[in-house]
């Protein structure tokens, strides 16, 4: 392990947000995170996390330390460690233009399409495309925040978000990145924070404290994204329990996945991954892709969230953007492509067929 | 602290930015800690200092008009006018607000802007506000080999009455290119009332004076509206200036909490008057030598053709024209050997000349007394390339001809319409002959080199390049400023997008689509208007029997001369430039 | 002959092009039955392009076949010299000497060469030297071919130029009439006016010689006519009848033709 705990330490120190953010249940001063039996249960978690690092064998037994961690019991261990130390390796190039996530960069803005346009068709924002933040006064949870892609541009629109990742390189890769956009550092009314722990640790150091506290607190959210996550966790089930959980009443989830279909595997395993070489070869592990359906009955049985949308969205070899499909209620989101999408011509089951949307609402409060 | 000067030396450029960033934790990043916290400290207090840079989200270098068509596009959008624009500009801006032209000069800077353009010029509110008296219609345009005299001529019907060619078709269909909706509404928008589409124009002529006029006007208008956008004029950029960005360790430093943002990575716009910008997104307007393209290190290839354009003012007596309707509206333009002669047409009898030449013809022509220029370019239009070498050689070094030009001309073109006129036996048409040039209008001569230039990229993280900074063009098609224009809608769109989505509009990311939209569209335009320039650059035997052979062949063909109609019109797109 | 029953077998257009350009004479759509234009000067026989290309072949046959047939081998010359005959014109328009022959269109012939007046003058001087070729041939200038199928005016006086200078070529090289200088002669012309007939007889007029004379040709005559060829300047913008009085010498060197080696 190349990671000393000692230099873990020392860069949690330089990372303030972390402080700041995970000061916990409200305590938001700096001083305050340095409160001992606070800062232990943070650290925890992230030793836990930090045992997924690139140099770590997942096979041997040293994640000793993360099992010595009270609060990190293999019940709720929802991500798989390989996955964790896959993406850790990646995180460095992150942003690099031309980088192994450049597919995901070009995904981004229609993911963020969907996001608004959903929110605007529940009436979670007004109508409002032509106002600057159109996301501000929402709190949004991002799942999976990777370098903070997804977060970064819901904060740039107003958002107040807390994006969650598994990888301590992750984490720092954007909290970095975070510091070098004045908008999301006071310049605006967004605000973007990141905590590296997996949904269910979130949920898990807090367990003691009273749900209803909890709430009071601000630690549920209006919005609970998790794009392209779950095919990478062990315990889907648990994953999306949790991920309800953390949603406040009528809040909305936002979920993202890829199809367990033949075609999903010839196109994002052959093709992206061996053929063309657009994503790193491992990327994608297709057993664990879910389908539509089998993702749409998780929602509603576990996450407690009736769905509202599904929809397709694909990648346009010939204009080299994603671009979103019909969905199945025919409507179509994505204004930028208009009626003319190359996309829109292929039917809902097609469409669906590879990656796709979905979001769902939870109920209002009794 | 590593600091990117604009000079030749600034090489490692913005990629290796990105690049620092991935590798803040590497030993060797780390072993500079001290040296690089003394140096944040130096910029902390040079911070404090009252030449503390300025933020913008856009600062465009460049005032010209792709420049200024930028700053108008980004004040007029939805969310683009809430962010803060700076617009640079070395010589005057603001005084081309009060431009008044007498009714009776035209300035020799004349564009002629395609349905697009205008239709982009309609949307960002500037084509209210031009004077329609002096725009003017280009209802045809006949082209023609000097060498064989094979022709073609385009006339606005051809253009938009098959507008659904069989390719078009085919294309719209299968969604590559727009939807036929969109397309049509854009049509609606460029033209005057949408209801009758064949009698639209071609293009339309106008100074760029007078563009920049209407783009002043809606400047300030814009600025009135409380638009942050603020225009530094006479004012030169002294240098651009990037910090060599080690973020982890900024972090360290900063206190816990800070909320002071890292802009290490923007480029920092030093202003001769000691004003300093710093820019999330830095756009480089500023034309063929672009200071801008320096700084971000992109390599701009291509060539200066032995050419220069001369271009002038004049003044014709349509009823000399033979040409329908007296030729008025009418775009001539005649490829010679040494290269091609435009005359474009403008209200009020005037015309523009665009006269590409070699360099030394084109001095002498400036020199020559008015009255024998206006002999030798209406010889341009009808004589021999064999006579007009003779009259280019009897040009005296002190600019006076050495033979009676007048004299000269009328007998050669005494043989040749006797000439044409028994050959025209049994013939159905005989070519219409442009206006004759009756006047030139004073010191509005002026010989300009040409160019073909193509930057490597439009694009690199917080940069992007528009109109001349990105690409140069030969002007025989009258396309440089309407390449440019169509980035600026392409770049301003972009950004628009990039804001509703949330994105840092100066990330390479968010500008790709603008790069990747505009480079083989204009790439395809310089190379036919290079290739074209070529072909006509000689008067070699097999060379000008093929060109005319082919040019003969497309003019008798409708639908491909359709396509190349609205390929130069800039309504055959590349496939997402309809939608916005 | 030949020419009189082609011009009169005109048939009638098969179809008519719907557009015509005046200036494409390259290549059209219109009939190729049909002859381009109208009667353009005296002794102008307009010939459709398919008539033309009956023309050539059958007068390059006929002067290949029979090298004397004067008439043929003018017939060949105006058939196929079209776009030469406009590269000659061309050249004389860009020279100041040239345009004036254009403009002012000079025939040779015996009357206003004046003979008379050249026989008067002294050996060696031009003109005289001149006269003495045209005694000694037994030709006068008065007997050329007149141009009939050359479809342009002035053009056609280019043609009739052309074979009108031919004799001062004689006279400015020294080269005698026979069979291989003459060859030699078509070289050098063909090296300064490029026509096709030119090119013609340089390549299919040594086929009919003698081994002695193919050899004289190939080893003095053609590397001569090669050098001078292109180092002279245009003799087609020569106004011969302005350097009657110079000496022969002197024309030479101001046209920058050396006198052909004599054999």
């Amino acid at each position: 392990m190349s990671y000393s705990m000692a230099r873990i330490s020392s860069r949690i120190s330089f990372l303030p947000r972390i402080n700041a953010a995970t000061a916990a249940h409200g305590l938001r001063s700096p001083r305050l995170a340095r409160v001992p039996g606070i800062q232990a249960r943070i650290s925890g978690a992230r030793v836990f996390s930090s045992t997924g690092t690139p140099h770590h064998s997942s096979t041997n037994d040293n994640n000793t330390s993360a099992s010595s961690e009270p609060h990190s019991s293999s019940s709720v261990y929802t991500v798989n460690k390989e996955e964790i130390a896959k993406f850790a390796a990646m995180s460095d190039e992150w942003w690099a233009p031309q980088g192994p996530f450049k597919m995901l960069h070009l995904m981004n803005p229609p993911r963020i399409r969907y996001i608004r346009s959903r929110l605007e068709a529940v009436g979670t924002i007004s109508s409002t495309a032509s106002k600057r933040f159109p996301l501000q006064g929402l709190r949004v949870l991002d799942v999976g925040c990777g370098g903070g892609l997804l977060s970064e541009s819901l904060a740039r629109l107003g958002a107040q978000v807390t994006g969650l990742d598994a990888s301590v390189e992750n984490v720092q890769m954007a909290l970095i990145h975070a510091k070098k956009d004045p908008l999301l550092n006071g310049g605006g009314p967004g605000s973007v924070e990141y905590r590296h722990q997996t949904a269910g640790n979130l949920l898990r150091s807090f367990e003691f404290v009273d749900m209803e506290q909890l709430v009071e607190e601000g630690l549920q959210f209006d919005v609970v994204c998790s794009l392209e996550v779950i095919e990478h966790v062990d315990n889907p089930a648990g994953f999306l329990k949790v991920l309800g959980d953390l949603l406040k009443p009528n809040g909305d989830l936002i979920l993202s996945t890829m199809s367990r279909t033949k075609l999903s595997y010839f196109l994002t395993v052959l093709c992206a991954e061996h053929l063309l070489r657009m994503v790193p070869v491992g990327t994608h592990h297709w057993s664990k892709f879910i389908n539509p359906e089998e993702l749409a009955a998780g929602v509603e049985d576990l996450a407690k969230c009736q769905v509202v949308n599904i929809q397709g969205i694909g990648f346009n070899p010939l204009s080299g953007q994603w671009e979103l499909t019909r969905s199945r209620d025919g409507s179509n989101v994505d204004s930028s492509t208009g009626s003319g999408g190359w996309m829109s011509l292929l039917g809902s089951p097609m469409a669906e067929a590879v990656n796709y949307f979905l979001s769902a609402k939870k109920a209002p409060a009794p | 602290m590593a600091t990117h000067i604009l000079s030749s030396t600034a090489r490692s450029g913005f990629g290796s930015r990105l690049h620092s960033v991935a590798t803040c934790r590497l030993p060797l990043a780390r072993s500079q800690l001290p040296h690089r916290i003394s140096a944040i400290r130096v910029q902390s207090t040079t911070a404090q200092d009252t030449t503390a840079p300025e933020q913008y989200d856009v600062v465009i270098v460049g005032g010209g008009i792709a420049g200024s068509a930028l700053a108008c596009a980004l004040a007029s959008g939805k969310a683009s006018s809430t962010q803060k624009i700076g617009l640079i500009e070395a010589f005057d801006l603001s005084s081309h607000a009060k431009w008044s032209p007498r009714p009776d000069q035209y300035s020799n800077r004349v564009s002629s802007l395609t349905p697009k353009s205008v239709a982009f010029l309609k949307k960002i509110g500037v084509w209210a506000e031009l004077d329609p008296s002096r725009v003017a219609e280009m209802e045809g345009m006949q082209v023609w080999d000097g060498v064989s005299g094979a022709r073609i001529t385009f006339d606005a019907a051809n253009a938009t009455s098959t507008r659904s060619s069989f390719l078009h078709q085919v294309l719209s269909t299968s969604g590559l290119i727009g939807n036929p909706a969109a397309d049509l509404e854009y049509r609606d928008s460029s033209f005057n009332d949408g209801s009758d589409i064949k009698s639209s124009p071609l293009a339309w002529m106008t100074e760029n004076l007078h563009v920049q006029y209407g783009l002043q006007k809606q400047i300030l208008g814009h600025q009135e509206r409380g638009v942050k956008l603020d225009i530094f004029e006479r004012t030169k950029v002294q240098g651009i200036t990037v910090k060599q960005a080690y973020p982890t360790d900024a972090d360290v430093s900063a206190p816990a909490g800070s909320t002071a943002a890292d802009v290490s990575d923007w480029p920092v716009i030093e202003l001769d008057n000691g004003k300093k910008l710093q820019a999330r997104l830095l756009v480089g307007a500023d034309g063929v030598n672009s200071p801008v393209r320096s700084f971000a290190s992109i390599e701009s290839l291509g060539w200066d053709y032995q050419q220069f354009g001369l271009v002038a003012t004049l003044k014709v007596d349509h009823l000399t024209s033979t040409a329908p309707g007296n030729g008025v509206g009418i775009a001539w333009q005649r490829f010679l050997p040494t290269g091609p002669i435009a005359l474009l047409p403008l209200n009020n009898g005037f015309a523009s000349l665009v006269w590409s030449t070699t360099p030394k013809i084109a001095q002498d022509l400036k020199k020559l007394p008015a009255s024998d220029f206006c002999v030798l370019v209406n010889a341009a239009f009808s004589a021999s390339p064999a006579e007009l070498e003779y009259l280019y050689k009897n040009i005296g070094p002190d600019g006076q001809p050495l033979v009676d030009f007048q004299q000269e001309t009328e007998w050669r073109a005494g043989v040749q319409d006797m000439e044409a006129f028994r050959t025209a036996f049994g013939s159905s048409r005989t070519d219409a002959k442009p206006p004759k040039v009756i006047e030139v209008q004073e010191n509005t001569r002026a010989p300009f080199p040409l160019r073909m230039r193509n930057s490597n990229s439009y694009v690199e993280d917080r940069v992007a390049l528009v109109g001349d900074a990105a690409h140069t063009v030969h002007p025989l098609a009258g396309q440089g400023l309407n390449q440019g224009l169509a980035d600026v809608e392409c770049l301003a769109r972009v950004i628009e997008q990039g804001l509703l989505s949330g994105s840092d509009i100066g990330n390479i990311h968010s500008l790709t689509p603008y790069s990747s939209e505009r480079f083989l569209p204009n790439l395809a335009m310089l190379g036919t208007v290079d290739k074209l320039s070529k072909l006509y650059n000689t008067d070699l035997s097999p060379i000008v029997w093929a060109r005319s052979l082919g040019l003969t062949a497309v003019d008798s063909m409708g639908p491909i001369k359709t396509e190349i109609m609205r390929f130069a019109m800039g309504l055959e797109d590349a496939p997402h430039s309809n939608r916005s | 002959m030949l020419s009189r029953t082609l011009a009169q077998s005109s048939t009638k257009p098969l179809f008519l092009a719907p557009r015509m350009t005046q200036c494409a004479t390259l290549f059209s759509f219109r009939s190729p039955l049909q002859p381009p234009t109208e009667r353009l000067y005296e002794g102008h026989v307009p010939i459709s392009p398919f008539q033309r290309t009956l023309l050539a072949v059958g007068s390059a046959f006929a002067a290949l076949h029979n090298p004397h047939r004067g008439d043929m081998i003018a017939a060949l010359g105006e058939s196929t010299g079209g776009i030469f005959l406009r590269r000659i014109r061309d050249q004389m328009l860009k020279d100041p000497e040239g345009r004036r022959i254009l403009r002012e269109r000079p025939k040779i012939t015996s009357e206003s060469m004046q003979l008379d007046k050249l026989r008067q003058l002294p050996d060696g001087i031009f003109g005289r030297e001149y006269v003495r070729f045209l005694d000694d041939q037994q030709v006068s200038p008065d007997t050329r071919e007149p141009v009939h199928f050359v479809d342009d005016e002035e053009l056609a006086y280019v043609m009739q130029r052309y074979r009108e200078t031919h004799d001062f070529y004689h006279t400015l090289t020294g080269l005698p009439v026979t069979v291989d200088a003459e060859i030699g002669l078509k070289w050098f012309e063909m090296v300064q006016t490029g026509l096709p007939m030119t090119v013609l007889s340089s390549f299919f007029g040594p086929l009919r010689l003698s081994s002695q004379e193919r050899e004289r040709l190939f080893n003095i005559y053609v590397p001569w006519a090669l050098e001078n060829g292109s180092n002279a300047k245009s003799l087609m913008s020569v106004r011969w009848e302005d350097w009657m009085e110079r000496s022969v010498e002197e024309v030479q060197r101001e046209l920058c033709v050396k006198p052909c080696p004599q054999v």
